[in-house]
């Protein structure tokens, strides 16, 4: 096994979030870091780095996968649900693999979590839609008269939008299940992007001091290179998510943009999950490494996960992305596979599914 | 160790203690043994445990951390009982160990006492604990037991060798941090032994303490097996006879230990199946390791027949295992069922599944054979056993284990594609 700092190749950048794909909570070792994407050609492709570590990626469709290496039944099952989505984001992706995990395929623990997930997901968008109820209507108003002021808000602007009420009321309902994995400033403890910015900076800060309490640590300075990325990832996230607030402040004129342009307006409250995308299973795998041996283990695989960022993350307003964000700072070149196949695939496996059971 | 610890005349309450002991399942072993560990002052409750030592080694149940076993924890390898310690093998007499751990506390005083408060209600499967504890005081202790004499070691240990097994002790703690760093990197057999750190661990003990050097290859050697060839490569100069002489006397020592002490057959049916499968693969690289040295020959007979008898070791607990670890539970008549799912005891058949394949992949490294066959037919009988039931000691799976259930356990015996098959029938 080596590793290897990687000189910027301009044929490496990619262009958009979207042909970057989403990331996918794989359990199979060998297809760690795996994404899946919108096929130009219709259906869905899935991107697999080199397993050797290599420079270059495959682009295959779902049939292509088993030439690569057999996947465990909860990839396959998963894959083959991912394939019959409408459109691929980690929104969609997201759901996705919480029903794999509900149905048992990452073991009974993932099963558990999956369904607070799930449940958590869903009372945090009946927060936020609460909220916004609650920004359309008198700030004091509780309960019915609550609902009742907002609905004569909504009442109030429907003409001018040429919308009726309960299409604009079914338009703050689907912004607040856009805007739920944000939250609202000061009451986002459960919201599951914040969380996931606070685990990151958790694994970023814990990454570094582990490095420099024991330098030796470091294998080939690995870790002090995923964690330039890794520092720029919550930070980044944090202008992001702040800026991406901004819209909630004022719900009537966020419904007004709702009611021009819906496509525009929701891909702007998922601008977040789309940079931060892929980030929890690399702070996972970090985490669940409790000892040195672990986590020195643990280092070798963060390089394959860590998110490289598109070249439209420049164009995000704000953000000053460092061209070094947009190519792999570092690889671990694999001489052969014994790490993750055979007895170590199996231990692998069963720790990729105690993932599944401690994702965001 | 107090006064309390080795009484000079047997208490025939204690004896018979021992006596009864002697006669208890394991589950009631590894109680008392957690009850004793958890007192305060355990005074003659040593000496119940002492004649369970053998037991003890193959139920393998972690035990309370307490000052002397985080103190002695990276010497545990060279640790033999007081009646087979001999002053010219490399290994070190436990109550002389004791004592030197008592001679530590006291000359810790404060120190040692905020170390034991952290251990409070930790056990030996706390290795991060262990890990960050050791750090602290195992140079401590080194340069404690480099100074004054340590008092009734002499007992122990005799008056020509206390001074020489207290320096012995204090430059193998000194190195403890550096095994483990070794131990460390090693452990995931994803990277070999760094030749730079045994290089320098080598030339720092040659230089002063030349003696423990045959101690030193025992400790690495029994914990990284790979630093067999290691030793090999070090740079060729004064050192490299007396290395060479050490290394010969620890492989000794551990070829021996696997033959009478501890034994292979102890070492692989203890533990879980996961520790199993991990001891396997130590044990095998170890034997390879000394049959691929320069000096290799020599090693060559009683190797095969050690090899020979770990590959038979692990077909037995492999079959055991099987059989009433997993198809057993798996197939328990309805009869004994009564409770609904419970994913604990799924968890349990999962773990004991995952731990076969362990097994088999570390045992087919020794030359055994048969596994992947007795595996694909276990994962058929689970396939259908549509209305078997699973009972793992107070826990019940149900009087059906699910379809996803047994989908699970066959991926995990013979493949995801014999799984899906399951799953998705013609």
């Amino acid at each position: 096994m080596s590793t290897h700092s990687v000189p910027p190749n301009p044929s490496d950048h990619l262009a958009t979030f979207r042909t970057r794909g989403v990331a996918v909570p794989v359990t199979t070792p060998r297809l760690a870091g795996t994404r899946v994407r919108q096929s130009a050609r219709g259906g869905i492709e899935f991107i697999v780095p080199n397993p050797s570590g290599a420079r270059g990626v495959y682009i295959v469709p779902l049939s292509g996968i088993a030439s690569i290496c057999p996947p465990t039944v909860h990839d396959t099952l998963l894959f083959r649900l991912l394939s019959g989505l409408q459109a691929v984001t980690p929104a969609t992706v997201r759901r996705a693999s919480l029903k794999i995990a509900q149905d048992g395929h990452a073991g009974r623990s993932a099963a558990l979590a999956a369904d607070r997930l799930a449940n958590a997901d869903r009372a945090q968008r009946q927060r936020t839609h609460a909220m916004l109820l609650a920004a359309l209507a008198d700030p004091a108003a509780r309960g019915v008269a609550r609902d009742r002021q907002a609905d004569a808000a909504l009442d109030r602007i429907a003409p001018a939008l040429g919308r009726t009420p309960s299409q604009l009321a079914a338009g703050l309902r689907v912004l607040a299940d856009a805007f739920a994995p944000i939250g609202f400033p000061g009451n986002d403890a459960e919201a599951r992007i914040p969380g996931l910015i606070r685990r990151l900076q958790q694994t970023c800060t814990e990454l570094t001091g582990w490095i420099d309490r024991t330098p030796a640590n470091d294998v080939g300075g690995l870790g002090r290179a995923v964690a330039v990325p890794m520092r720029m990832g919550w930070e980044t996230g944090e202008i992001v998510v702040q800026h991406t607030r901004t819209a909630l402040d004022d719900p009537l004129a966020l419904l007004r943009r709702w009611a021009a342009d819906a496509p525009s307006v929701l891909a702007f409250a998922a601008r977040c999950d789309w940079l931060l995308d892929g980030w929890d299973q690399l702070c996972l795998v970090w985490l669940s490494a409790e000892t040195d041996s672990a986590r020195r283990a643990a280092l070798l695989e963060l390089p394959q996960l860590v998110p490289v960022l598109p070249r439209e993350a420049a164009g995000l307003p704000d953000l000053k992305i460092p061209a070094e964000a947009t190519w792999q700072a570092c690889r671990v070149i694999s001489r052969e596979d014994g790490w993750r196949s055979g007895a170590a695939a199996h231990a692998l496996i069963e720790r990729n599914e105690m993932l599944r059971a401690r994702g965001l | 160790m107090t006064g309390r610890d080795q009484p000079d005349a047997p208490d025939p309450a204690i004896q018979a203690l021992s006596l009864a002991m002697a006669q208890a399942s394991d589950g009631q072993i590894v109680r008392a043994v957690s009850l004793i560990d958890s007192l305060a002052d355990r005074g003659q409750a040593d000496a119940v445990i002492a004649p369970l030592r053998p037991q003890l080694r193959k139920l393998n149940p972690p035990r309370r951390l307490r000052f002397h076993r985080l103190l002695l924890h990276p010497l545990d390898a060279l640790i033999v009982p007081p009646t087979l310690w001999r002053d010219d093998e490399p290994t070190l007499p436990r109550t002389g160990l004791l004592r030197m751990a008592h001679h530590v506390q006291q000359a810790m005083g404060a120190e040692a006492a905020a170390i034991e408060d952290q251990l409070v209600g930790r056990t030996t499967d706390d290795t991060t604990l262990i890990e960050q504890l050791g750090l602290l005081l195992w140079p401590a202790a080194a340069a404690i037991l480099a100074g004054d004499p340590i008092a009734g070691l002499a007992e122990e240990v005799g008056r020509r060798n206390q001074h020489q097994l207290a320096q012995t002790v204090s430059v193998l703690l000194k190195e403890a941090p550096a095994i483990g760093s070794l131990i460390a990197e090693t452990a995931n057999g994803l990277l070999p032994p760094r030749l730079e750190t045994v290089d320098a661990m080598v030339g720092r003990i040659a230089a002063g303490q030349e003696a423990a050097l045959p101690m030193m290859l025992t400790l690495l050697l029994a914990r990284v097996p790979q630093a067999v060839t290691v030793l090999d490569d070090l740079k060729p100069g004064r050192h490299l006879t007396l290395v060479r002489s050490a290394r010969s006397q620890a492989a000794a020592v551990l070829l021996r230990r696997l033959d009478r002490d501890i034994g292979i057959e102890e070492q692989i049916s203890s533990g879980s199946l996961a520790e199993a499968a991990a001891t396997t693969r130590r044990i095998s690289t170890f034997l390879n390791q000394f049959s691929d040295a320069r000096d290799g020959k020599a090693w060559r007979e009683p190797v095969q027949g050690l090899r020979r008898r770990l590959a038979a070791a692990c077909q037995a607990r492999f079959a055991d295992d099987l059989e009433h670890g997993l198809l057993a539970p798996v197939l328990a008549p309805l009869a004994q069922i009564g409770e609904p799912s419970d994913t604990a005891a799924m968890m349990s058949l999962e773990a004991t599944a995952r731990g076969l394949r362990l097994l088999e992949d570390a045992a087919r490294s020794v030359g055994g054979s048969g596994y992947e066959t007795r595996l694909r037919q276990a994962a058929v009988t689970i396939g259908a056993a549509n209305i078997g039931a699973a009972n793992i000691g107070s826990s019940t799976l149900g009087n059906t284990l699910p379809l996803g259930d047994r989908a699970r356990l066959v991926e995990i015996l013979a493949g995801p594609e014999a799984a899906l098959a399951l799953l998705d029938p013609p």
